[in-house]
């Protein structure tokens, strides 16, 4: 079986844990493992957090997740506007109070690429995991 | 003290919010119990870091026990297991500040 979830959504912080309820009840129902689960759910809360955090008002972002018996595989859309997902990309400092979105995604998950829309403005997060535990 | 639930984007500034306040009146020494915590991400850790610095300028310390595997893991992942002493048990956390 094969699970495709869209979700466009307001960027307001409600919207995250939202997001990530929805998608973990998805997995659950395929199945999945809690510490994958937890894994994914990380993930895909940074991802949220991160354009939640840049946002300008009246703005939405898109969330796909295309899931199946061995991967899931996750987007998050950035419609720009605002500052577009500030990553940072190095490691923060230790004891910095931001700047670790990025590396918990990678440690977390796989395939992780970030890129810019090829037609329109703004950016795309992507992370994959395999599912077989 | 314990927390329980999701710590993320959502949840963060009222937790930053309610720590600074203990701070502010007067607490010097912290440990939070995490076993009641589903989910923690970045922005908790953000928030973490900020008490922490709090105390840090008035000669406290501050400590974590219990919590999920995927909570401690974050901890672990992002080395602030180097900042913060992260313990099996609440009683173990507290023996220092007895």
């Amino acid at each position: 079986m094969e699970v495709v979830l869209e979700m466009t959504l307001p960027r307001n912080a409600e919207s995250a844990p939202l997001v990530r309820h929805t998608l973990d009840a998805s997995l659950r129902g395929l199945g999945v493992t809690p510490e994958i689960r937890a894994d994914i759910a990380l993930a895909l809360g940074e991802a949220c957090a991160n354009v939640i955090q840049h946002a300008a008002a009246g703005m939405e972002y898109e969330v796909r997740a295309r899931m199946d018996g061995l991967r899931c595989v996750v987007e998050v859309i950035d419609g720009g506007g605002g500052d577009s997902a500030q990553w940072g990309g190095g490691r923060a400092p230790l004891t910095a109070e931001h700047g670790r979105g990025l590396q918990l995604i990678r440690a977390f998950t796989e395939d992780v690429r970030i890129a810019d829309r090829v037609t329109r403005e703004g950016s795309v997060v992507h992370f994959e995991k395999s599912l077989a535990s | 003290m314990a927390l329980t639930g999701d710590i993320d984007v959502e949840t963060s500034p009222r937790l930053r919010e309610f720590l600074i306040g203990l701070v502010d009146a007067g607490a010097r020494h912290l440990v939070i119990d995490l076993d009641g915590v589903a989910f923690l991400d970045s922005t908790g850790l953000g928030v973490m870091i900020g008490v922490f610095h709090r105390l840090g300028a008035a000669n406290g310390s501050m400590a974590f026990a219990g919590g999920p595997a995927a909570v401690r893991g974050v901890f672990h992942v992002t080395q602030l297991t180097r900042v913060f002493a992260l313990h099996d048990t609440l009683d173990q956390a507290l023996l220092p500040v007895r």
